[in-house]
């Protein structure tokens, strides 16, 4: 029966007019439900550590096998982090407030309270300090920003520093303005923790270039390190790394060059920096290239002379090894002084060994002899050194002092006929010689051995192509200063992107392994289609040992 | 929460918050991907131009910071209806800045966590913004339904927290019925009650088709905790069966029949009262609690991540 007026409708309430103070029960259903959630999240958190929980419920991703010794010890790299939030609670002061029977525990209340008040009080005085306030507020954001976590890093990497060129040779960068401008980032811009559980990747060439291709952020970092050039050298050097064996070709200061924005090898790299205008090999030798390749040169060993006659791959493949007087020249260069005394050569090496022996040659010539002609009695000895001796009078007139003009500086003209090969050309032929006393001295040559410095070139993964396709221009060179190495430009031919314009698309396909012997073929293809992958990590190395790093500064002067 | 014209406003300043928020993101970790040249507040450069973690970064910092504060503004809604009549804005401008506000944190989030669930602890925290936001989201779009299937299919919705007491009373109406159709048998010596209802001959027949009615049907489905399923939870079927039983009874009867009747529509519509209630507030029984849960538990990320991050002085 449907209720006509106001009236009848509320007669259905009449009885129940308190009905809104017991509350609805989806309402206490929610009331009950909200404690519940705030309750167990409550324990849940502050009591988590104490039910057992573990640190891996905070990990946002596994640990590397380099690092799998720290799971579950979140504080080894982050220094000082808990994920017991309970720890934090001020609950120890509390209980001693509490326990303390020694005093009424309204005194004790109350004395807490004032020290709380107190604290307070000082805290709030900090805060009213704006000046104090800003500052702190500038160091905790500046500590936001993870570079704290470098320390944790350092802990077991010793003394890196970060983001500098590495492998001893690369210090030298200093000569360049190079080193100055790049950003102390931390470790984990490139270096990512917490993404598998594989061995930590080492950064791909797109981590570098996301900074490297951003004209801003270079100009930035110009900004941030401004260079004052003081360990620039102004030209470039060949320098002993370490002032030990190994020699290195040091590029000159480059002062007002921007950085270069580089989205790839092939894209925006810049030259070598052996390709500037000026640069050249300060090596203190001379050589001719050219004149080694004329058809007038004899044969060696039955057949025409070839660069791999001299430069030779070393053991591991990696580098060539050093040119050596005795190995390399001497089979023609030879340091006969008596054309009539086959093997009887000066040494090379100090000019106090070449003066000392100079000095001792009637020694010499006996012993020569002895070595060489059987059945020599002591007369015939004596009169073998008597006759040497009055030749080489003959043709050194002046002495000692005409012998060390004749060997440093003027030579001998080559003799013909039966001279065996025996020829004297003079130090000062191929060496630069300063004139002095007791002995003349021969400026170190200091040829280089390395010449990309910034890391390791590989001749053993290049072997399948010529060496006159990247050394080219050695036939043609005269000069020593000339440098005979290849063009960024030519190095991109090959280590670029794969050109899909030349080849079909097929995202599986790698090049070979091309090690082996000269391959025209395989050449040719690569330098048409590209593709061969070059990161900038297999050139470019970084972290360098402070230590290091300080001694390289010194070196460079 | 009806949404309409009114809103247009809040859906734009949530749009240009939301592509302030892309903005400050794309410049921090995408800056190549930007059209255009942006250049971050100094306060929001770090260090590094990269890091392993979007959150720890300054920018990431602030989306999760604004997020937090969002999260806690929300959560204040409920202090503020309980306070109807603190100074402190009309409780529907409340509801609207905590429904568009609470939108804004998805970008927030999104861009705080870089589109990641991150570790257990934060999948966890992620699982609880979705439901609360899924629940928050079903809750708008009941209340846009509901009220308007509540206005077409009960013209008569009584209170809601009425209804227990409305169903009482009928059940008590009917009882009341049974009662008076049932013969009173007098013990020795007992004297008749003078208000009891007397039992004529005539009407004998129709007061044992009520009773029958009573104890098969009416009663049992006004006895129900949930009476949709009955047959008298059917309007036509509750219909026919009233018109049968309206055949079968003496003129004198039909005025009780048609009460009864009463109280059985009524039932019926307060079932479907009930059932539209459930689904219009049903939601808040998720979103409120996981609310809470997800307040505390992103503190607990925030004290966490912050003595992760950032060592301890």
């Amino acid at each position: 029966m449907p209720e006509n007026t106001q009236k009848q409708i509320a007669q259905k309430y009449k009885d129940n007019l308190t009905y809104y103070k017991a509350g609805h029960y989806l309402r206490r259903w929610r009331f009950w439900l909200s404690v519940l959630a705030v309750v167990g999240g409550l324990v849940w958190a502050l009591g988590f550590k104490h039910f057992g929980g573990s640190n891996e419920f905070f990990n946002t991703g596994p640990i590397s096998s380099n690092h799998a010794k720290f799971t579950d010890r979140c504080e080894v790299c982050h220094e000082g982090a808990t994920t017991d939030v309970f720890s934090m609670l001020p609950v120890d002061h509390a209980k001693r407030v509490l326990m303390d029977k020694t005093t009424p525990l309204t005194e004790r209340l109350k004395a807490s309270g004032e020290r709380a008040m107190k604290e307070l009080s000082e805290a709030k005085a900090t805060v009213q300090d704006k000046a104090k306030l800003a500052q702190a507020a500038h160091a905790a954001l500046a500590s936001m920003n993870l570079t704290n976590i470098d320390n944790a890093c350092l802990k077991c990497h010793d003394g890196m520093a970060l983001h500098q060129p590495g492998t001893k040779a690369m210090m030298f960068r200093e000569t360049t303005r190079e080193l100055s401008v790049v950003a102390s980032s931390a470790c984990s811009t490139c270096h990512k923790e917490h993404v598998g559980s594989q061995k930590m990747a080492l950064p791909k060439s797109n981590v570098c270039i996301e900074c490297h291709s951003s004209e801003k952020m270079m100009a930035d970092s110009l900004k941030r390190s401004p260079y004052d050039g003081k360990v620039a050298a102004a030209h470039s050097q060949n320098v002993r790394a370490d002032g030990g064996d190994l020699v290195q070709w040091i590029p000159a200061a480059t002062t007002g060059v921007k950085p270069a924005i580089i989205r790839g090898f092939q894209d925006g790299h810049p030259s070598f920096l052996y390709e500037a205008q000026g640069a050249k090999d300060n090596a203190a030798i001379k050589f001719n290239h050219a004149r080694h390749f004329a058809d007038d040169i004899p044969a060696v060993n039955g057949k025409k002379l070839d660069c791999t006659d001299c430069h030779k791959p070393d053991a591991d493949g990696v580098g060539i090894q050093r040119i050596k007087y005795e190995q390399h020249c001497q089979q023609c260069h030879s340091l006969g002084i008596d054309p009539k005394l086959p093997g009887f050569y000066l040494p090379h090496g100090s000019p106090t060994h070449i003066r000392d022996f100079l000095n001792a040659l009637n020694d010499r010539w006996a012993q020569w002899a002895k070595d060489n002609v059987k059945g020599l009695d002591g007369a015939a000895l004596n009169a073998f050194v008597q006759q040497r001796g009055s030749e080489i009078l003959a043709r050194w007139p002046g002495g000692m002092d005409g012998a060390v003009k004749k060997v440093f500086f003027e030579g001998e003209p080559k003799a013909t006929g039966n001279d065996k090969g025996q020829t004297l050309p003079a130090c000062a032929k191929c060496h630069d010689v300063k004139d002095g006393q007791p002995s003349p001295d021969i400026v170190d040559p200091k040829i280089p051995d390395q010449w990309l410095t910034r890391g390791p070139f590989s001749h053993g993964a290049h072997t399948h192509i010529a060496c006159t396709e990247c050394h080219g221009a050695a036939k043609n060179s005269k000069e020593t200063s000339d440098i005979l190495l290849p063009s960024q430009k030519s190095c991109a031919e090959c280590h670029r992107a794969r050109d899909y314009a030349v080849v079909e698309f097929d995202p599986l396909l790698k090049i070979a392994p091309t090690f082996g012997k000269a391959n025209t073929k395989i050449a040719k293809q690569q330098r048409k289609e590209g593709g061969v992958f070059a990161d900038c990590l297999d050139c470019h190395k970084y972290h360098v040992p402070a230590a290091e790093m300080e001694m390289a500064k010194s070196l460079v002067k | 929460m009806v949404i309409n014209r009114t809103h247009i406003p809040w859906f734009i300043l949530t749009l240009l918050a939301t592509a302030g928020a892309a903005l400050l993101y794309m410049a921090r970790f995408h800056p190549a991907a930007l059209p255009f040249a942006f250049e971050l507040p100094e306060i929001l450069k770090d260090a590094g131009p990269q890091r392993n973690t979007f959150g720890g970064t300054r920018v990431g910092l602030l989306f999760g910071t604004l997020a937090f504060l969002i999260f806690l503004f929300a959560a204040a809604l409920g202090v503020r209806k309980k306070k109807r009549l603190w100074r402190i804005g009309r409780v529907e401008l409340w509801l609207k800045a905590h429904v568009w506000f609470t939108i804004l944190t998805i970008p927030l989030v999104l861009f705080h966590s870089g589109f990641a669930m991150g570790s257990p602890h934060t999948s966890v925290i992620m699982w609880l913004y979705f439901i609360v936001m899924g629940t928050g989201f079903f809750g708008i779009a009941m209340q846009n339904v509901i009220p308007v299937l509540l206005k077409e299919r009960l013209p008569r919705e009584v209170v809601f927290e009425q209804i227990p007491h409305i169903r009482k009373r009928a059940i008590d109406l009917a009882e009341t019925l049974m009662k008076d159709c049932t013969p009173t048998v007098l013990k020795e010596g007992e004297k008749p009650d003078p208000k009891a209802v007397v039992i004529k001959p005539e009407d004998e027949e129709s007061v044992e088709a009520i009773r029958e009615f009573l104890e098969a049907d009416a009663l049992p489905y006004l006895r129900l905790r949930r009476g949709e399923k009955h047959r008298l939870g059917k309007q036509r079927n509750g219909d026919e069966a009233f018109r049968l039983l309206k055949l079968n009874v003496t003129p004198k009867w039909l005025p009780r029949v048609e009460e009864l009747q009463g109280c059985c529509d009524e039932r019926r519509r307060t079932d479907l009262q009930t059932k539209l209630q459930h689904w219009l507030h049903g939601w808040l029984l998720i979103h409120v609690p996981i609310s809470l849960l997800l307040i505390i538990l992103t503190l607990w990320h925030a004290i966490v991540a912050v003595r992760l991050f950032i060592v301890n002085p």
